[in-house]
């Protein structure tokens, strides 16, 4: 959709991050953003990090996400 | 900043859930009816929301503005005709980036991801609501997705097409089952064809 839940970041190896999308982890491509770190949220689409946001920013975001897809 | 480029992503941009989880709405609404004239404020507001990372992609490959109206259109729509536009393997195309959130979230139905693709249709009856004629998304049994070959009816929102473009066979797109804008028949036909091209390249990916 046009939305997308922020995953935490947890490892960064070789231009790909080891995410958490609330509780499910997953490999992703760090090939478009390339200064993002470990416990820093990122927005994944397709595989690929595409933006990172502040971890207050996402918390508040993953909140009102689960609000309006409830 | 380009104006056109602007309006355009937020014409796109408006009601949809991005827009709603961060309360752009109404902002975005006054933008559209020429009452907000704060460009920088709608500015930040289009790039707090996920698709502008897009935007700049775009916008970097064509050598154009981020909010430029051929980036805006490229990424919405895919018009004019060219070729999908991907980075590293990722296509920046709006009706293929909503194929990506069904992976990461098992609950979405496909219903609602056929509602936040653009479509296309075609007007077909004009009452308080518009009847239009439109392609579904379908997914299929090996999990693969598919745009449906016939088109079906289904009631939307006359929403932001003129007045004088609200008449029978009209194409038109359509967002979260509000009406965009008017489309001349190649321009649909060009969408339709992007889309088609982009399901399919998610497939062969996933």
């Amino acid at each position: 959709m046009c939305l997308s839940l922020p995953a935490k970041i947890l490892k960064i190896k070789n231009e790909k991050a080891i995410v958490d999308f609330s509780g499910q982890k997953a490999e992703v491509s760090m090939i478009l953003i390339k200064n993002a770190k470990p416990g820093h949220y990122a927005i994944i689409n397709n595989g690929f990090i595409i933006k990172t946001m502040p971890p207050k920013e996402a918390e508040k975001t993953i909140k009102e996400i689960k609000e309006v897809t409830k | 900043m380009n104006d056109k480029g602007l309006k355009l992503a937020v014409l796109y941009s408006y009601g949809c859930p991005g827009s709603r989880v961060q309360k752009h709405n109404d902002l975005f609404l006054n933008f559209l009816k020429g009452k907000e004239k704060d460009k920088e404020k709608v500015k930040n507001a289009i790039e707090s929301l996920f698709n502008s990372a897009f935007y700049k992609i775009i916008g970097a490959q064509i050598e154009k503005d981020q909010f430029d109206e051929e980036t805006a259109r490229l990424y919405w729509t895919g018009i004019p005709e060219k070729e999908l536009i991907q980075s590293n393997g990722l296509c920046c195309f709006h009706n293929f980036t909503v194929l990506g959130a069904i992976h990461r979230n098992p609950n979405i139905e496909i219903e609602k991801i056929d509602d936040c693709k653009i479509s296309v249709a075609r007007i077909k009856e004009i009452k308080d609501k518009i009847t239009v004629f439109h392609y579904s998304l379908i997914k299929k049994e090996d999990d693969t997705f598919q745009i449906a070959e016939r088109s079906t009816s289904k009631e939307i929102e006359k929403g932001f097409v003129k007045k004088e473009n609200l008449k029978e066979d009209v194409w038109i797109t359509y967002h979260w089952n509000i009406a965009r804008e008017a489309l001349k028949e190649e321009q649909a036909i060009c969408l339709l064809r992007k889309t088609k091209e982009a399901i399919n390249l998610f497939n062969q990916k996933n």
